[in-house]
């Protein structure tokens, strides 16, 4: 076990590495100067180079890169151009409500998903299976800012019942006021991540279902519940599992578009705004975190299919 | 299905139990005004340094918490503010500010003459038009306590005007807190002013919060547009950046926003209809075609200006570029340099206007290759490539060829300093009311603007003269029809901004953007 982590170790180091090669070049190599955006159309040349000086982008690309990865190496992710701080700070600043939201949207598609998956797989071919099959379908072909618009329609100018947009943290405001702020982009942002998974968790408990211990269980009489929950579903949970990881990564890294709608500073916003004014320090920041984020889910996702199912720890083991 | 009627009572109780924990009512029986004015507003800058950036949110909020020597009355004149006299040499070179006693800064400070040369000595190393006026490295200086004065090389007449306008203003700060920020952008906590709101926090892509200064006292109980009493009508102003339109007039009509700024034309209809709303507009952003002047482009021939001139219909341009919705128009399509409501607006009939005739005639005479012209635009801003695609239909109805390079606003920016990527662009300027406050003629620095000998000795013989009355003849007489026949710029004409208001709102008058002093919010 310690080899295998040692030898995930030593992949993600080499993965980050080819990885901050690709986003600096990416972002220094796309079209906009930081300067020229900061001090606006009418800026002269002296000032624009006096900026460029301070902003170190008078140097070759190959110093700038090295300077970058050392500092970041040390935890030192630079400043931003435009936000007068580090941009840890930043992203520590902006990583709060995406977390929470992120969190939320996981925990809210994973409850639907598991109940309406298994719920679908013990009728499968029957009414209730092809409405969880319809409702999924729904959800997949429902893209987050249409589903956005629409709740805050019913729920915020209808009905009038929670907030247009906005954000409060738990501690700044308290868990019911922070749940009115963060129930509509979480449900935005969950709704496909759901039936995503609703899908998986479905087709992974019916191959399981068919196995030959399913069936030893159901003739020794155990009930269905116990069946399903206890034995199939822990069974078909590898590629739940995974996908759990990707979703959670996903939602993550693309909740821009619900956090514009609903006004929320998470790192969507954070990376929108700074790829506007071409912020490079910020942008290199937030896309080598979430790879790093990437990362380590999917070493976590990988450390838990052994937790999961044993067979893998013994192959684990042999190897 | 029992489960499922389980499952909806369950959520239907939580979304109440939650609409329950709303913190937006109030008691009976308080005062008759909020204290708090909830603003939704589109764009957050990048700094709120109103020295070091002409970006419009940075002017409309820095407004809020910094003042200047001059302000700007409803005639778009300049009016003293933070000076009570001034007095000017009849050469117009040398200049002595009286600055009005008693004034304190949010951090309690008396404004002395020193903070106010340091102020304007940074503003001058920051702001690209008065560096037109005082190149030669002049400084203000401080006569006493209360008196700053400079002496410059160039007569500079409109110097008030210059010091009283929107965008890269001359903000009063201490001297401390210039010294400490040295050749930096000012970081919030450096934010201080002599303004009747506070800088009090800047949660990063949220809000701004600003809080009401006690220690403010007008000088006087008029106002007229940014000029005179600018008291603070609530003890809290928040400032919300919602990028997305639908978010800003959703939260009006649910009463989260008291105001929502810069609203889609297309939401007029529905803001119309909203009962407890007011739509309130104002007309202040001049939308143009900017030619590219250096030796880099065929635009630096004036016949090849003089064709565009010909060749575009302002008015099918404008009713492109603002779409017109029901029966409100939001545009004026108007060649002029400055708006109808501004003192300087000539009203006067082009020399250069709309003849495809006389477009394919200049065509001919100069001997036209067939080269594609580069016209840039972005669709950053819809009303600048709906002006350009209908532009360039225009061009090709005389015969000319255009490549059309759609980029977003950061390549455009960029683009801007490379002469050779681009003929023609559009731009639109805010705040361009008087000759000092129009980048198209003050700014020489970026590509595109003018730096026409003839223009800078006009502009040099306008600065000279005695009064601003003499100035505006000289202008509307001389200045413009020049300006106008070497086609510098093609002014396509104004357009609206709209403001969704609430029927609470008391006291909202926009000029030239936000200003919200004196707003009051019924409860």
């Amino acid at each position: 076990m310690g080899k295998f982590i040692a030898k995930r170790i030593g992949s993600t180091v080499c993965t980050l590495l080819i990885l901050s090669v690709f986003i600096f070049l990416l972002i220094h190599l796309t079209p906009g100067d930081p300067a020229r955006i900061l001090l606006g159309s009418d800026a002269s040349a002296e000032s624009v180079a006096l900026l460029h000086e301070e902003m170190g982008l008078n140097r070759p690309l190959f110093q700038q890169y090295f300077s970058w990865v050392g500092k970041a190496v040390c935890g030192n992710l630079g400043t931003s151009y435009t936000r007068n701080g580090t941009v840890t700070h930043a992203i520590n600043q902006a990583m709060g409500p995406t977390l929470v939201l992120s969190l939320w949207a996981l925990l809210l598609s994973i409850v639907i998903a598991i109940t309406s998956g298994v719920y679908a797989a013990r009728r499968k071919g029957k009414a209730g299976d092809s409405g969880v099959i319809a409702f999924s379908l729904l959800g997949i072909s429902t893209p987050s800012f249409l589903l956005s618009l629409f709740l805050v329609l019913i729920f915020s100018v209808g009905l009038k019942w929670l907030p247009v947009a906005g954000y409060k943290s738990i501690a700044e405001a308290g868990l019911l006021i922070h749940l009115r702020y963060i129930i509509l982009p979480v449900i935005s942002l969950a709704m496909m991540q759901a039936a995503v998974l609703t899908r998986m968790t479905r087709s992974s408990i019916i191959d399981v279902i068919n196995n030959d211990y399913i069936k030893a269980a159901k003739a020794k009489g155990l009930a269905e519940r116990a069946i399903l929950y206890k034995h199939a579903l822990k069974n078909a949970m590898i590629p739940i599992l995974t996908t759990i990881g990707q979703t959670f990564a996903l939602l993550l890294s693309g909740a821009a578009v619900v956090e514009t709608v609903f006004g929320i500073p998470g790192i969507g916003q954070l990376i929108v705004s700074s790829v506007t004014k071409r912020d490079y320090p910020v942008i290199q920041g937030i896309v080598l975190v979430i790879s790093l984020i990437y990362v380590v889910i999917n070493f976590v996702i990988d450390l838990l299919y052994g937790v999961v199912d044993p067979r893998m720890r013994i192959t684990a083991k042999q190897e | 299905m029992k489960t499922g009627k389980n499952l909806c009572a369950v959520v239907s109780a939580a979304v109440l139990l939650l609409a329950g924990c709303g913190s937006g009512s109030s008691k009976k029986g308080e005062e008759a005004y909020r204290d708090t004015l909830n603003v939704a507003y589109n764009a957050q800058p990048s700094t709120f340094d109103p020295m070091v950036t002409g970006a419009t949110a940075t002017a409309e909020i820095g407004r809020l918490v910094f003042e200047s020597l001059f302000e700007m009355d409803s005639n778009g004149d300049p009016k003293p503010q933070l000076c009570e006299s001034y007095t000017k040499s009849d050469d117009n070179k040398e200049w002595t500010f009286k600055l009005r006693k008693g004034i304190k800064f949010h951090n309690g400070q008396e404004m002395k003459a020193s903070d106010a040369a340091a102020s304007l000595n940074r503003w001058i190393t920051k702001n690209t038009i008065i560096q037109r006026a005082i190149k030669d490295g002049e400084q203000f200086t401080a006569d006493g306590d209360y008196a700053v004065s400079i002496k410059l090389n160039n007569p500079c007449l409109l110097l008030p005007y210059m010091i009283a306008q929107y965008s890269q203003f001359a903000a009063i700060l201490p001297a401390s807190v210039i010294e400490a920020a040295g050749n930096k952008t000012l970081t919030p906590d450096q934010l201080i002013g002599t303004g009747s709101f506070k800088f009090a926090e800047w949660a990063v892509d949220n809000y701004v919060r600003l809080e009401k200064f006690d220690d403010y006292v007008p000088f006087t109980s008029e106002k007229s547009g940014s000029w005179g009493d600018r008291t603070a009508g609530v003890k809290t102003i928040k400032i919300y950046f919602i990028t997305d339109p639908q978010t800003r007039i959703n939260g009006l009509e649910t009463g989260e926003y008291d105001i929502a700024a810069s609203l889609s034309y297309t939401d007029i209809p529905r803001l119309k209809a909203m009962n407890s709303t007011k739509m309130i507009t104002e007309n202040f952003n001049v939308l143009t075609i900017t030619m590219n002047k250096s030796k880099d482009s065929i635009m630096n021939n004036v016949k090849w200006r003089q064709i565009i001139g010909y060749a575009v219909n302002l008015d099918e341009i404008m009713e492109g570029a603002i779409p017109t919705v029901g029966d409100y128009k939001a545009y004026k399509a108007d060649a002029s340099y400055f708006g109808q409501t501004s003192p300087w607006y000539s009203g006067m009939k082009q020399n250069i206007s709309y003849d495809p005739g006389k477009a394919k005639v200049l065509i001919k005479e100069i001997g036209y290759d067939g080269t594609p012209l580069k016209m840039m635009t972005t669709e950053a801003y819809p009303e600048f490539y709906n002006a350009t695609l209908i532009m360039k239909q225009q061009l090709e109805a005389v015969g000319l060829k255009v490549d059309l390079q759609v980029m977003d606003w950061g390549t455009m920016l960029t683009r801007l300093g490379d002469t050779t990527t681009f003929d023609l662009y559009p731009m639109n300027y805010p705040f361009a009311d008087n000759p000092a406050s129009n980048m198209t003629l003050m700014k020489t620095n970026a590509s595109g603007f003018t730096n026409d000998p003839k223009l800078n000795d006009l502009m040099l013989q306008m600065q000279a003269l005695p009064s601003f009355d003499a100035a505006k003849k000289f202008w509307k007489e001389t200045i413009e029809p020049y300006c106008s026949d070497e086609v510098f710029i093609i002014n396509l004409g104004s357009y609206d901004y709209i403001y969704g208001v609430s029927g609470k709102v008391e006291g909202f008058k926009p000029y030239y953007g936000l200003a919200l002093w004196g707003v009051k919010v019924a409860q």
